[in-house]
Formats: structure tokens, sequence, C-alpha cells
């Protein structure tokens, strides 16, 4: 079953003489479970797609469907309950929120969803995480590799049917990077979910259902 | 659509930040106070001139109530008092009135006790009681200065009064308290309890003795005449004669309104300079924001939780602000207030202390503040997460690929103009409008000429008044005898002295022909403008209004007579245009003519040249109709003649009319080298005189000039204060957010040898290139401004302004501003380049 | 309970309703004079009251309509329809309350989809296993046949019985391997989790090729700290390292050597398991947990293709997980991650 479509999408930076394609005419389709890799060197537009597919960046020509929905009929605001309902981030920087503490950083987009947490479930998290200990804690005041699970927890908390990552492993040595992405997994696993990972860790990408690779805004096979 | 509620999280965002950025908070919180404290200064200022504009018209009708009801029976004030309009009516039995030839006709009752009364008529005994026992009685400090009564209580108080009937009495009372009030400068009570008043008329309270003065307060002080007249007609009494409250006269408040406007006006200034002010520090942060923005909204945060976050935020600021701007405004408020609202006994600033102003100005606050806050987040809302992120990337630096490759430490600082030229534009914005707003302060501070104002403010030096005709607001007793013959002969011979002109006036009750009637209904049935009549130009003049009313009626008005001499006669000539006939000074001295002063309007509105006009039986010939400005004449006259003709005649002429009339005011002229013993002789001279004169002296109205210069310009000069604060604020902001964005640039260069010499020199130049360029702007818009915007301003400012060029502010402003930059680089970098250099390349990763 | 009290608010608001609009109605009589004023406010209040009414129904009538939206999104999931006029992405608490429904029945159907794939998967098993006995049960009756009908000579017989038992080995082996799977496939097997000493553990793996490896000539070696714990399952780990061991050692030619190193990470305790065999192509990494997988190299080596896909659904089970590396012709390092 397909959840993610990305039909003929292409992006461009800077006008004129300056214009970049970032995305080149993208077709892609990702299957429901699947644990997808994306692989290219820096500057190929991988970001961009993933964005794309987050609905945090908006197509300037083609078209895309998550889960039976077109993104671009989405308004603002849908597509801002779109991300926190439908999308878990992992992001290359953690974008963690710097005033709140762990515990608020990881509940943050059932807070913005106005919902509350499964108790059980964040209890789990915690523990699988190893952050049980470090709740009330600021994300200045852990480490990268702390930082990153806050991200992934953050990610996970709402079990969203998608989950995208940025190069999750790409600040953190490849043992760390091996543990992030074996929770990753586990939770893709358990819940069902639909994983989209950038990274240029070949060794990671052999673990994945699918590896797509992107040079120049295009796919090559 | 149940809406989700999901807005919690917002608020613990904004504790949060709080707790986060103490610093940046509380200079909000500070800039919010100083937006609350200048709004609620201006609106305090502004009130309190309202109000005192009120206050005095209040003071000239002599009570608080709204409608004064007299010669009433018990029975006709009891219906009155119970009409649904009134929301409570104060009651007053007048014995009869003060008849002592000292009193002048300074109409003082003899009335008994009423505290609420008292009250309304602002005559409550300030040292001392109201009377409590039989024989004790309270009074005002005019007339126990009319009178000569030592300010003492259980003085001996010897009156003689008159009866409605025409008895006069003569009684002795007990002094048991005593006040003094402005409002009691025509009319006073002189109190006396109830025993008393039985003990000297029996039965004077007798139902029929129509002896009551009724003062009603109304529920709704509108429309005070039709309200008079329904309640008279509702409760069935014929026409019992009543005065409405100057105070609650629509057109009186709409001008008292005009009047207060100019100290409203800064109120906009406030609200620009506190948009900038908030603006310019939350713009600081700017580029973090954005990215905690982008990072909120990836997160899923709506475009609703958003400007949520960013309301409660303003909200927050504003709260916390709130008290302690009230403070300063209201400190700020103590301080100037008393200064622009003068003629008070109580600290204006506190008599019109309302809860209004504040919450105007919190409203206000909370408006600047809100917008301040999201107009960016307008814009942040219309861009996706990525977008967003991407725009607060550091942008790539275009081609500077020409010449030699080289480069040099100036080409290096000439280089981060060509970042963030938003910032850079709106610092500089900044700094241009508090540089113009303070250059046209101070140019209208430079601008009041003094020998211009004194010579308009007093044609003469010196004035020296009869002491009933001290103030404008009090009404000249034409029996006072305070200035005589002997007094002009005085001064006239003192040394300094090079001339004495004098003046005395006399009213008299004339019928106008029907002629004159109709020529003079017709001239104020004119129109003044589209709206208006110029009848109606006066509606805030109820006793004019009367006055013209009755003349239209039955030809009778009460017309001003004055004899004058030298001085005043070319103060005439100098600023009293005819509109019929021509002044001719010598034909004039003949005493066959007299001059006719009428409305200060274009056209003939009273008797014109050629006409014939008799007085105490003797025809005199109008030479001229003059538009007459009364502003000359001391102290005013009775309210009979608020509608009147001035009848101007020589002195000599005038004396022969009205002997034994004594002078109301004379006019002197000095050598101005000899003014301070001039001034030392008057200030001896008037504390021998054993009777009451006011003299306005030469140095009075200098120190007035001087004090109106500042008051006009304090505050927009305040305002201006603050802009330029913000924008030095801001420019130092500018600055400081250049220098911490480059901290990774700066470790690199020096990583690439470049020494901490000659980065100081970087900055240094930089901070010199930032002034110049607001030296390139500030300087020719300025003097565009000086040149050409501004003598049109100062021609427009006031009467007594004259335009000079200057550019002081800037002159001030730019050093300033160069010693700022160049300081605040240094310091930016000492605390940027902390740390080894390894460090803070890899911070940065 | 509840109820009761909920129904004693609710006339007690009437009450007071009733009882403040009657006071008005007092108020108004006694002292406003005016009777235009009074029925002027009495309408203005009855104004008011109408609209708090009328918001109260406005209110009562977007929970009957939140009520309406659930039951119509229930209906569709029960009748398998995608519900119709559903804004997944609107702000509300229709959309957000809609979003885990249809997340729940998503998941539940998953499930469905997984027990049904369970079963084809079982009866595949059931249908590859008899295929795969079929073989050594017609050459026992083969050789018991020929053992019964003929007089063979001695060296004879027990040549014949020599092979009859390797194929009764092969078919316990095949019986126990369909034990295994079937309580795996069918997740009947429990795993119980313990603080237990993982070198134990390996020990335990390693018995059971020892003889293997010894007979190749293939040097087993272990790096693990004696006294390092771990939690997971002991028996059935040593059966998940056992199996890979068994493929190493089948796979690596005589005289290589099978290494086990322990690496204990923050979050997994990684186990390698370094052959220097034939090694796998990197197109196969995924392939070889696949049931029944024989890589063609491998063809030369007797077995099921059945110990990897035991192995790696054993330790997905215990919440860690597989990864292999390897070099062809080089040998190959299966990682095993075992949560910590």
């Amino acid at each position: 079953m397909e959840i993610v479509s990305v039909h003929q999408v292409k992006k461009y930076f800077g006008k004129g003489e300056n214009q970049v394609k970032a995305l080149d005419g993208i077709d892609l389709s990702i299957e429901k479970g699947k644990f997808t890799a994306i692989i290219g060197a820096s500057g190929s537009g991988k970001t961009t797609l993933l964005n794309m597919i987050g609905g945090m960046d908006i197509p300037d020509e083609g078209e895309i469907v998550v889960d039976g929905v077109r993104l671009a009929g989405l308004k603002e605001r849908e597509l801002a309950v779109f991300r926190r309902s439908k999308i878990g981030f992992v992001y290359q920087n953690f974008n963690l929120v710097p005033t709140l503490t762990v515990r608020e950083n990881i509940l943050f987009p059932l807070s913005l969803a106005g919902s509350t947490p499964d108790p059980v479930y964040f209890q789990e998290l915690t523990e699988l995480l190893r952050l049980k200990e470090r709740l009330s804690a600021y994300p200045g005041e852990l480490s990268g590799g702390g930082q990153q699970r806050v991200a992934i927890a953050r990610a996970l908390i709402a079990k969203p049917s998608i989950l995208l990552a940025d190069e999750p492993t790409g600040n953190l040595d490849s043992r760390t990077g091996q543990n992030v992405l074996g929770l990753l997994k586990l939770s893709v696993e358990t819940y069902h979910q639909t994983l989209v990972m950038i990274t240029h860790n070949l060794e990671l990408a052999q673990m994945a259902d699918r590896v797509v690779r992107i040079e120049d805004g295009r796919i090559r096979v | 659509m149940l809406v989700n509620n999901n807005l919690k999280v917002c608020f613990t965002l904004v504790k949060r930040d709080v707790r986060f950025h103490r610093i940046k908070n509380l200079a909000l919180i500070l800039a919010a106070a100083l937006v609350t404290g200048l709004y609620t200064f201006v609106f305090l200022l502004g009130n309190a001139v309202e109000s005192g504009f009120l206050l005095s018209y209040q003071y000239s009708y002599g009570s608080t109530s709204h409608i004064l009801f007299t010669g009433l029976t018990e029975e006709q004030a009891g219906l009155l008092s119970q009409h649904v309009y009134v929301k409570s009516a104060v009651k007053l039995s007048t014995l009869g009135q003060l008849s002592d030839p000292m009193m002048g006709q300074r109409l003082v009752k003899l009335a008994v006790t009423d505290r609420d009364y008292a009250e309304t008529v602002l005559s409550l005994p300030t040292t001392g009681h109201l009377p409590e026992k039989e024989g004790e009685i309270a009074l005002d400090e005019f007339t126990m200065g009319s009178l000569g009564i030592r300010y003492e209580i259980g003085a001996p108080v010897e009156l003689e009064w008159t009866d409605p009937d025409g008895n006069v009495h003569r009684d002795e009372f007990t002094l048991c308290g005593w006040w003094s009030s402005p409002t009691n400068f025509s009319e006073a009570c002189a109190w006396i309890t109830a025993e008393t008043a039985e003990h000297l008329v029996p039965g004077y309270n007798d139902e029929n003795s129509a002896n009551i003065t009724l003062g009603v307060t109304l529920h709704q002080p509108r429309d005070l005449e039709q309200q008079a007249v329904d309640m008279l007609s509702d409760q069935g009494i014929p026409t019992v004669a009543y005065t409405t409250n100057l105070a609650n006269n629509e057109a009186r408040q709409e001008q008292a309104f005009d009047q207060a406007k100019d100290f409203y006006m800064p109120a906009i200034l406030v609200l620009v300079c506190g948009f900038l002010m908030v603006y310019g520090i939350v713009h600081v942060t700017a580029e973090q924001d954005q990215i905690f923005f982008a990072g909120l909204k990836a997160q899923g945060m709506t475009p609703r939780q958003i400007r949520r976050y960013l309301w409660e935020k303003g909200v927050m600021v504003t709260g916390i602000g709130l008290i302690p701007g009230f403070l300063l405004g209201f400190l700020l408020n103590l301080a100037i207030t008393g200064r622009i609202v003068t003629g008070m006994e109580e600290d204006p600033a506190v008599v019109f202390l309302t809860w209004q102003p504040f919450a105007l100005a919190a409203f206000c606050t909370l408006a600047t503040v809100l917008i301040a806050y999201l107009l960016p987040a307008v814009r942040l809302s219309q861009r996706t997460p990525a977008e967003t992120l991407r725009s607060s990337y550091p942008r790539k630096r275009k081609g500077t690929g020409k010449g030699d490759g080289l480069i040099t430490l100036p080409r290096l600082a000439f280089r981060t103009f060509g970042q963030g030229k938003g910032r850079t534009a709106l610092s500089v914005c900044i700094m241009l409008l508090a540089v113009l707003l303070l250059n046209s302060v101070w140019m209208e501070y430079v601008s009041m000429d003094e020998e211009l104002y004194l010579s308009a403010m007093s044609p003469w030096d010196y004035s020296i008044a009869d002491g009933s005709a001290a103030m404008s607001m009090q009404r000249y007793n034409q029996n006072s005898e305070s200035i005589t013959e002997e007094t002009v002969e005085t001064i006239r011979n003192r040394p300094e002295v090079t001339s004495v002109s004098a003046l005395k006036s006399h009213e008299v009750k004339l019928t106008a022909s029907e002629t004159l009637r109709k020529r003079v209904v017709d001239f104020y049935n004119q129109p003044y403008d589209e709206t208006m009549t110029l009848r109606e130009t006066q509606e805030g003049y109820p006793g004019w209004i009367a006055g013209l009313d009755r003349l239209a009626k039955s030809g009778e008005y009460t017309a001003v007579v004055i004899g004058m001499e030298g001085e005043y006669l070319n103060y005439l000539m100098e600023n009293c245009p005819a509109t019929s006939g021509e002044f001719d000074p010598d034909a004039f001295a003949e005493g066959r003519f007299v001059l006719v002063g009428g409305a200060y309007y274009d056209g003939i509105s009273s008797l014109a040249a050629g006409e014939t006009l008799q007085l105490e039986g003797r025809n005199f010939e109008v030479m001229a109709s003059l538009m007459h400005d009364a502003s000359y004449l001391s102290g005013s006259n009775s309210t009979d003649a608020a509608f009147t003709f001035f009848y101007i005649l020589p002195l000599s002429i005038f004396d022969e009319l009205y002997p034994g009339q004594c002078y109301r005011q004379m006019a002197v002229d000095i050598d101005h080298s000899q003014q301070d013993s001039f001034e030392a002789f008057l200030e001896e001279f008037e504390q021998g005189l054993n009777r009451g004169i006011g003299i306005t002296l030469r140095s009075e109205y200098q120190e007035n000039l001087r004090n109106a210069r500042l008051n006009t310009v304090l505050v927009p000069l305040i305002v201006g204060l603050v802009l330029m604060g913000i924008a030095l604020l801001n420019f130092g902001n500018l600055l400081v957010a250049k220098v911490f964005a480059r901290r990774q640039e700066f470790a690199v260069y020096q990583s690439l040898g470049m020494t901490g010499e000659q980065l100081k020199k970087l900055m240094i130049l930089e901070g010199i290139l930032y002034s110049l360029l607001m030296a390139l702007v500030l300087i020719p818009a300025d003097v565009l401004f000086a040149r050409i915007v501004m003598p049109g301003v100062i021609r427009d400012f006031s009467w007594a302004s004259v335009y000079h060029f200057t550019l002081l502010p800037l002159w001030i402003a730019l050093p300033v501003m160069i010693l700022l930059a160049m300081a605040v680089s240094l310091l930016c970098l000492h605390a940027v380049t902390k740390g080894t250099i390894q460090e803070r390349l890899r911070m940065m990763e | 309970m509840k109820h009761r009290s909920m129904t004693v608010m609710r006339s007690g608001m009437i009450l007071v309703s009733a009882a403040l609009f009657a006071g008005l109605v007092w108020m108004l009589w006694r002292r406003i004079p005016w009777a235009a004023v009074r029925y002027g406010i009495l309408a203005l209040c009855a104004a008011i009251y109408a609209v708090v009414g009328l918001w109260a129904w406005y209110q009562r009538r977007q929970v009957e309509l939140f009520a309406d939206d659930l039951c119509e999104t229930l209906d569709a999931l029960i009748s398998g329809r995608t519900p119709e006029g559903f804004h997944p992405y609107e702000d509300s608490l229709t959309a957000k309350v809609q979003g885990k429904l249809l997340q729940y029945f998503d998941i539940m159907n998953e499930g469905k989809r997984q027990s049904q794939r369970d079963k084809e998967t079982i009866q595949g098993l059931v249908s590859d296993i008899s295929h795969q006995v079929k073989t050594p049960i017609a050459n026992i009756r083969m050789f018991t046949g020929i053992l019964l009908q003929h007089e063979l000579p001695r060296e004879k017989q027990e040549q014949f019985l020599s092979t009859m038992e390797g194929q009764v080995e092969k078919l316990d082996f095949l019986l126990q391997s369909l034990i295994k799977m079937s309580r795996l496939e069918t997740g009947t097997f429990t795993i119980h989790m313990e603080e237990a000493n993982l070198a134990d553990t390996i020990a335990r793996a390693m018995s059971t090729v020892w003889a293997k490896a010894e007979e190749k000539e293939i040097q087993l070696l272990a790096d693990c700290d004696a006294s390092f714990t771990v939690r997971h399952d002991p028996k059935w780990t040593a059966e998940a390292l056992g199996n890979i061991l068994d493929n190493a050692v089948k796979y690596t030619p005589a005289g290589g050597s099978v290494s086990v190193t322990v690496r204990p990470w923050q979050f997994y305790t990684r186990v390698d398991i370094t052959d220097t065999g034939i090694g796998i192509k990197k197109e196969h990494y995924n392939d070889v947990f696949q049931r029944f997988y024989r890589a063609e190299e491998a063809a030369a080596q007797e077995g099921v293709g059945l110990g990897l896909y035991l192995a790696n659904g054993i330790i997905t089970r215990q919440k860690g997980y597989i990864s292999v590396s390897s070099k062809v012709g080089k040998g190959t390092t299966f990682s095993v991650y075992l949560l910590s």
C-alpha cells in the first residue's frame, strides 16, 4: 500500500541567473510500513525532498500525496495539523525547543495538538531511550547524543504514521548512529510506521528495505 | 466545529521564554513601562488641562451644581428637588445681603449654614469650622479683607446687611472660620446658624418667603437649559430665575477639549516611539526567533497558536510593565503638570487624577506592544518552515571579486554594509526621526522672541490695577477706591518712570435705537463659517447670549463707558482697526466725540461714525467705530455687561460725567535699565498701601515667557529625548548584532593570522563608517528640514516666534553617535573574542 | 451518582435563572416609574436570556455534531469504507478523535493482515517441510526395504544403516526446526528476559558448533568479558547465536576462523560474529534472513535455509536486530544488537 507518492516534483531556489534546481522532477512512491533510505551527495536535494514530504516546503511544480491527501490543497493551518499528527521528524540538528524541559520537549507535539499523552507509552519510550533520569533537564544540559534521543522520543511520541529522519546519525559517531537507527527500526516495526531516512552512511542504508539514490535533484537507479 | 483546545502550551512557552531570556524580557518590560509611563503622562496631562479649563469655567460660574434656581419658596424647592432628573439637590436659605459700603459690588449673601451647599460652592472653611453656635459666622477671605477683619478665630465681626425688603440691619457676630476660595470673586456666602437667623429675622423661613436658592445636580448633565425648563414646567412652577453651570455647557466642553488637544497629540508620537522601541528590542534576536518559530512550526504549531503565543507575550510584557509605568507616568505628571496648568492652589496633578487616563494608557500600551509583536508574525505565518529557515541562514555574498583580490581593512569594513540593509535603514530612520523632532522642538524653543512677546503681552511695562480687577476673572468694582489721584501722582513722580496713562470705566444701562438693534442682530446672524453663525460661536458664553437676546428683544443693554488717555489711546489706535470713521486724537481730545468699541470682527456691530450717543444727558458724536480688542482691560465687567458696547471718552470728559470715580487701572512705562529699582519700589509701595491693588510686573511677563516657552516644548521634548534614546539604543543594537553575528568570521580571520590590533582597527573603522553613513543621511535631511519645513512651522507655532536657523541637536547627537559606535564595537569585540580560536570555531559547528 | 448530581445541577440552574428573572421583574416594577423603560429593560434582559439559551443550544448542537461525526466514522470503518466528509487536518476535536480512530483501525487491520500472512507462512512452511521430509523418508523406506528383503554382507549393511542414520538425523533436524519455527511464527514461544551472563550464552552457542569446527579445522575465537551481563533470554539467544555460528562454520573453508566479539554500547550490546568465509553479495544482505533462502554459492553445503531466519526472529523479538556486512571472498560479519 502506497503511503507517500511524489509525482514530478520540481523545486528551484534563487532567481534569474542564480537559479538552482534543487529538485528536478522527482517521482517516488513509498510503501506503507517500509523503511526507505535516501542517499546522495550533500546538496543533491535530499533534505528538500524530505521537507516536502513532511509538508514543510511547497514544491514549485508537481504534486505530493501523503496518505491520500494532496499537500498542495492544504492551508497553512491544516499543514501544521498534518505535520503534528502524521509526521514525526528527526532533524540533523535536533531542533529542540531550548526553553522547554526534556519532558516538555518530548510531549510538545501532543501539547500542540491539545492531546493528553499515553502515560504507559511515554514511560516505555523514555525508558527505552534512557531519558528517565533527565526528564526535567533542559536540552542545553544534554550531550549531542542525549539531545538526539530527545528528538527521537519527540518524533515518536504521537505515534505518527510516517517518520522522517534527516541524517539522524549525522552528528553522532557510528556507534551511536547504529543505536539510533535500531531504535527507529524498533518503533517502525512495533507501530507499523513508515520510515524515510536520509543518510550518507551506506552501512546504515543497507538496513533499509529500499535505498533511493538522489543525484542533482533526480533519482538515480 | 468543536475547536481543539490546545492553547495552553503557548503559555508554557511564554513562561519559559521569560525565564530563559531574562535580559531581553526585562528590556521589553522596561520599554513597556516607559511606553505606559509616557502614555499615562500624556493622558494625565491632557486630562488635567481639560479639567483645568472646565474647573475654571466652574469657578467663573461659582458652583459645582448643574443648575442653580434662585428665589424659591420652600414648597417650590421641595418640588424641584423631587423631579426625576435630579440626582441630588442642595438648598440655601438666605436672609439678605451684606451691604457694608466697603463690600463694593461683591455679592455676599448672609445665609443659613448648609454644609452640602457650602460644598457645592466651594465655601467650606479651611481654617476653623462652620458656625455651630448662635452668633457665630464664617466668612471668605475676600470679604474679611474688605471689612478689615482680623484672621483669628473668635474675632468680632460687625456687619451691615440688607434684607429682601430693603431694611438695613447692623449686627455683631463672632468669627468661627474662613476660607479662601477661587470661586468667590463675585459671589460668596457668609454662614450663620439657623438659630442666629431665627433670632435676627423671626420667621425668615416662612413658607411663603422666596428666599431659597436650590442647587441641583442632575443624573445626566446634558442640555442643562432644556432640562431646567422641563423641570419647571413639569412641576408647574412659574418662571423662576435659574442659571446653568458653564462647565457643563457643551460648547465650553468642546472648547476645553480643543485646548487640551495639543496636549493629547504627543500620544501619536508615543505610539511611534513605543512601537519602534519594542520592535527594536524584539528584533535584536530576530534571526534566532525566526529559527525558533520555524522549529515550532515544523513541529506542527498552527498560525493560531503562534499568534496566541505572541499575543500572550505582549500581554505579559505589558502587564508587568503596567504598574511601574503608571508610577512613572504619575511622577512625570506630578513634576510637570503643575507647570503647565497654573493658577491653582492645589497641585493639578493630584486634583485631576482619575482612572480614565490610566485605563486609556494601559489600552494604548497594549495596542502598541501587540502591534510591534504581531507585525513580524504576519510575515512569519506566510512562509513555510523550510523557507523561514533558509532565509535566516547567512546568505552567500555576491561578487565582490573585482580589484586585485587583496582585502584591505577598509574594504573589509565596507563590506558589512551589505548585510542587514533593512535593519540599518530602520536604525537610520529612527535616528532621523529623533533628530528632526528634537531639532524642531529646539527651533521652536529658540524662536520665542522675548521683545515681541513682551510688547504684545503688555504694550506697556507695568500695569497697575484696582484690587477688584487684579485678575481677569474678578469683576471690577467701580465703587472701589484703591487707585486714587494720589497714587497716580506718586507713580508719575518716580524717577524711573517715563510715562503713566490712566483708565477709568463705568457701566451704564442704555436702550438701543431700532436701527442699532436691527444692525446688531443682523451682524451676529451673519455666517462665521459653513457650520455656524457669528452668534453661534459664542454659545459657550450664556451671559453673552442672554445679553444679545435682551438687546434684540427690548433694546436694553449695559454699556461700559471708558475714560482713557495716553498709552491706552495709542494702544487702541494700533490694535483696534476702525470699521467706520477715523480716529483723530486732536479732535477726540476736544470732548465732543466718542469712540465706540464693538465686536472684533469685520463690519459695523455698534453705533457707526456720525451717529449720536447720549450719555448722562450729554450728546456725543461717534467719531469712529472700532473692532475692539478689550484685552487691555484689567478684570472683567459685570455679567450684565457680558454683551456690551464700549464707549470710549477722554479721561477728562469721563470725570465730568462720573465725578469721584476712581481709577480702574494704569499703564506705566519705565526706563528699562532701572527695572530692578522700580520693581523694588513697587513692592514697597504695594505693601504700604492699605487697599488691594494688582500690579503686573514686567519681570513677571519675562518669567511667564520663559515658562510658557519651556512648557510648550516640554512634552515633545520629553518624547523627543526618549525617541533619541531609542534611536541610540537601536543604533547600538545594530552594531552589537553585527559583531555577534560574525563571531565565527572573526575567529576565522584570527586563525588566518589577523592580529587583535587589526581586528580592533577594523571595528573602529566600521564604527566610523556607520557614523558616517548616519551623518550622510542626517545632515542633509536635517538641513533641508530646518530650511524648508521649519519656517512654516515656526510661523504657525506662535504669534511671538521668529525663525532662527540652528542645527544644535544634530551637532550634539553626531559626536555621541560616533563615540557610541566605536565604544560598542570595541566592547562587543572584547566579548566575542574571548576564548581560544579553536573553541570559537568549534562552537559554531 | 454522577447523573444525580447533574440532574440536581440542571434543576438548580433552571430555578436560579427563574428566580433571577423574577427578581429582575420585581425590581423593574418597583423601581422604574416609566413603563416604556420597564418594558425596554425587560425586553433587553429577555433578549440576553435568549442569546444565552441560543449559546447553550449551539454548544449542545456542537456536541451532537461531534458525536454524529464520530458515529459516522465508526460506521464507515465497521463496513470497511473510508469515512466521507472527513477533514483529517482540521484543527478540531472531531478531526483529532477521528484521526486516532483511523490510526487504531489501521493498526488493527495491519495485525489482521499480519496473522493472515502468518497463516500462509505456516501453510507454506508445512508444505516446504513436508517436501523436505519426503526425500529422507523415501530413502529410509528404500534402505529398510533393501535391508529387510536382501541378505547383504555386513559391510554393506553397516553402510546402509549409517546412511539411514544420517537421513534420520536430517529428519530430526527438520522436525526440530519445524517446531521452533511454528512456535516463532505463531508467537507462542515465550521469551524470558533476564539479566544474565552473556559469556555463558555465547559459550552455550559455541558448544553446538565446536565439533563441526574441529572437524573443519576452523579456529573458534571468543572475546567477551566473563562477568558481562545483559538483559536477554539465554536459551533462545544461544539458539540464535548458535544458528549464526553454525552458518559461519558452514561457509568458512577449512583452516579459516570464526570469532565472536562483544562490544557493550549505550543502548545495545553488539555481538559480532565474523568469519573468513565466502561472503555475501551486498544485494543479498536482506535476503539471507528470508526463510529457505540459499545463496547459489551455498548450494554445495547442506542445509534448509532456516538458521538465519530463526536467529533474526529470535533477536527481533527481544527488541534487538541483526545487521550484516560482508566482502565477497573475504568473510562476513553478522552483528547482533541486543537491547541493553
